[in-house]
């Protein structure tokens, strides 16, 4: 039942392109489907592909965190394909198989098969970064991010080498930590470029800032957050969790530079985007503190983000004007704002505070540091900005549909809810944490006792 | 300056690669035993050990000959899957990319001895492309092989024609096959409880009618890929 | 050794890839990386004194290589034409829009 996640949403995109008219049925009905599917399985499913039991064949394994994350993308997915008006339809297969590899690649339990994901999402986040006429920002980070596939192909074979088999699960429990640093140095450099690290992050700003309202929104928010969960899977389960220091530095640096690059944009839209950058390597680093509510604070932050530049980049494209006819976005946009700056009442100062306690308990003092920096510059900037659209009243009234404006304003409302009780998204977070984490039962599940 | 910091960053990279492979085995003294690939060779994943022999053996797990097929379609079958899908995708992204642009010509007609071999040569490609991946799991090759030598045959159509154009048809070709890959595997949980499983009966290893499903999804792979290099093919010789 | 030279190989595609100005020359030295990186991949596989992986009359029973390397190459290969094609034809737009190919130039034009 797990293979319909994936084989649902492919043969979905299969025959869109044989009518074309049915595509924009097909992205609603999809991740409705999906979430059914995820209402009626329940986690620790383990299923091996074409019979075959692992470490032999492919298995697809559910447990607490690909469910929960599983859960997230389908639903963003959903939320994005009610916005009909922010996409562009002729791009509706890519979409389906965005979602199918997105799902493939959560759900995989093979290192191989995890590559091949990992280059269907990449060629899909290739063709939408040339969406708006941005030939020159698709080829620059097509050219990046295939020499990160190619260095993610060449740890899995020295993975292989090692240990004869390609399975995750048999990786992690045979693997001979001598070779743990060449292998995790090569996956650093394999995903430190969909993560968004320095010196790897060169491309955000023109794949980001090319002006569409759909690119951003979907490589922000739904291939962001698949990526965080790959690196916190390959990481904390096959890895042991070793090695994390160098993605703890990168992490920082990228915080620094991500931030005073923000600072000193003059263009709305390449501001967001680094601040996606600095964001990103805030969850990296939170991530490598290896401490089960460092984790959990990593995770809260990224679904955090993820919803607040749901918010930010439509309303950045597509009113650029000033807001003063346009209140209800102006509205969304200064909350989703203060969210990320980290103001009390609103969601981003809950988890920007559980990442300085968990840095604090584990004796960590840089992190804070940097953190508290960050926060700073965030606050001249953003408000910079808000103040600057908020003053210009003689905009004129936007090209939003009403029925997306009150959906972002519903996630705004959702953003000053969390803010006050944020069990919701916590306890989400802590289950991804803690299943991450235990990898005896991962072993478990897949290999069954063997 | 530019290329010489180039060349140390180069040549830094060499140098921690050659680190990392020191305690890879030497070239050529590998241990089959430690790997997986000692299971796929006997083909004795399930556990049933018996001797496999060429035209002798009767309803193997797996019944294909070219044991690197027998992985490719049938252990690691999902990996196939998503492989046709990156170059579904990539067809697909070169032409929604070239749209609006017109079919860019040569500047000079077509060599006489070009236009004419073209009627000769061309189906006997097509029927090299089409033997190849019917025989996927006897002899090396296989769908992708094959379905390349069917788009090589459209390059040719191309060149020596400046009027040729692929038609729409191309496109129905290539979303039938795949969603027919796709229904195989499920196909599979209906007979046997797991996707992609092989659920007709496997023959003697060495015929060609053996291998279950082996050979019906190569000749759904040849076509597709050769329909999505033909498009590939097609969209390349366009210019603004 | 085949080990050193995709290496070697690897190493040459990631100097053209920095040092060019010009943007198809990127594109050439990422198929000479990936060229590299699946050499490499099947070297790994060989095993001295043994035969292709297919039962055939000329080998009856198994004596044979390693065939799941052969087997990942084969997707590798797939993958890396695929990203191939949709560079080059990125490369068609960009000398569309920008008249050039020459780096340097092109930051002229955008400014």
């Amino acid at each position: 039942m797990i293979s319909l996640l994936i084989a649902i949403p492919l043969l979905g995109a299969f025959t869109s392109i044989i009518w074309k008219k049915v595509t924009d049925v097909l992205l609603i009905i999809t991740p409705i489907i999906n979430l059914s599917i995820l209402a009626i399985l329940r986690p620790t499913l383990v299923e091996h592909l074409g019979g075959w039991k692992a470490p032999f064949g492919i298995p697809l394994v559910l447990d607490n965190a690909s469910y929960i994350t599983l859960f997230i993308i389908n639903s963003v997915f959903l939320l994005l394909s009610l916005n009909r008006n922010l996409f562009d339809l002729n791009y509706g297969t890519v979409f389906l198989v965005l979602l199918t590899s997105t799902n493939g690649l959560i759900l995989t339990g093979d290192l191989f098969n995890s590559f091949v994901f990992l280059e269907i999402t990449a060629v899909s986040s290739y063709i939408l970064a040339y969406h708006n006429k941005n030939p020159y920002g698709a080829y620059k980070y097509l050219i990046i991010g295939s020499v990160a596939g190619a260095f993610y192909l060449l740890s899995t074979i020295l993975a292989y080498v090692n240990t004869g088999s390609l399975n995750m699960a048999h990786v992690s429990q045979t693997l001979n930590s001598s070779v743990i640093p060449a292998i995790a140095l090569l996956y650093v450099v394999g995903l430190g470029v969909e993560a968004k690290l320095f010196p790897l992050a060169g491309w955000v700003p023109d794949v980001y800032a090319s002006g569409s309202p759909m690119t951003p929104v979907i490589l922000g928010s739904m291939v962001t957050f698949t990526i965080m969960y790959l690196v916190g899977r390959i990481f904390l389960s096959v890895l042991h969790g070793s090695f994390l220091n160098v993605l703890y530095i990168l992490g920082l640096i990228t915080v620094v530079f991500g931030e005073i690059s923000a600072l000193r944009q003059n263009d709305l839209l390449r501001a967001l985007a680094y601040s996606s950058v600095a964001q990103a390597g805030l969850v990296i680093s939170a991530i490598s503190l290896k401490t089960s509510e460092a984790i959990t604070a990593g995770y809260f932050h990224s679904l955090n983000d993820v919803t607040a530049k749901l918010i930010l980049f439509p309303i950045a494209v597509l009113i650029s004007k000033g807001f003063g006819k346009n209140k209800i976005p102006g509205i969304a946009f200064s909350i989703a704002s203060f969210s990320v700056i980290g103001f009390p009442l609103f969601a981003g100062f809950r988890s920007k505070l559980l990442i300085l306690l968990s840095a604090f308990s584990k004796g960590d003092y840089v992190l804070p540091a940097v953190l508290l920096f960050a926060g700073v510059v965030e606050v001249a900037y953003f408000i910079r900005w808000n103040v600057r659209l908020w003053h210009e009243s003689e905009g004129e009234e936007c090209e939003m549909k009403k029925h997306t404006q009150f959906i972002l304003l519903a996630l705004s409302l959702f953003i000053i809810y969390i803010g006050l009780f944020p069990d919701l998204y916590l306890s989400v977070s802590e289950k991804i944490a803690k299943s991450l984490l235990n990898v005896s039962s991962y072993i478990e599940a897949v290999l069954g006792g063997m | 300056m530019r290329k010489f910091l180039s060349m140390l960053l180069a040549l830094g990279v060499v140098f921690v690669l050659i680190e990392m492979i020191e305690p890879i085995p030497a070239y050529g003294k590998v241990d089959l035993s430690k790997r997986v690939s000692e299971k796929y060779v006997s083909k004795s994943v399930s556990g049933f050990r018996e001797e496999v022999a060429y035209k002798k053996s009767k309803n193997l797990e797996e019944g294909s000959a070219n044991v690197v097929t027998s992985i490719v379609v049938n252990y690691r079958g999902f990996d196939t899957l998503g492989e046709v899908t990156v170059l579904f995708i990539s067809a697909f992204g070169v032409g929604l990319i070239s749209s609006g642009l017109k079919r860019k010509g040569y500047g000079r007609k077509p060599n006489f001895i070009l236009r004419t071999a073209v009627g000769v040569v061309l189906p006997l490609i097509i029927l090299f492309g089409v033997y190849i991946f019917v025989h996927g799991h006897l002899t090396p090759g296989g769908g992708f092989p094959g379905g390349t030598i069917l788009s090589i045959g459209i390059l040719l159509l191309y060149l020596s024609n400046e009027e040729y154009e692929l038609s729409e048809k191309s496109k129905v070709l290539e979303g039938t096959s795949g969603s027919l890959f796709v229904i195989i595997g499920l196909l599979g949980i209906a007979f046997s409880g797991a996707f992609l499983a092989n659920f007709l009966p496997t023959g003697v290893i060495g015929n060609l009618f053996s291998a279950g499903i082996v050979p019906i999804i190569y000749i759904v792979i040849g076509f597709k890929v050769g329909a999505e290099l033909s498009t590939i093919v097609a969209d390349l010789h366009k210019e603004g | 050794m085949v080990y050193y030279i995709s290496i070697a190989l690897i190493g040459v595609g990631i100097y053209g890839l920095i040092s060019q100005k010009n943007l198809f020359k990127h594109l050439v030295s990422l198929s000479i990386i990936d060229t590299g990186v699946n050499i490499f991949l099947i070297s790994i596989g060989y095993v001295e004194g043994k035969e292709a992986p297919i039962y055939s009359i000329f080998t009856p029973t198994a004596n044979f290589v390693d065939p799941l390397p052969q087997a990942l190459v084969l997707t590798a290969i797939v993958i890396g034409v695929g990203i191939l094609a949709l560079g080059a034809v990125l490369v068609v737009r960009v000398k569309e829009k920008y008249g050039t190919l020459n780096v340097e130039e092109m930051k002229d034009v955008r400014r």
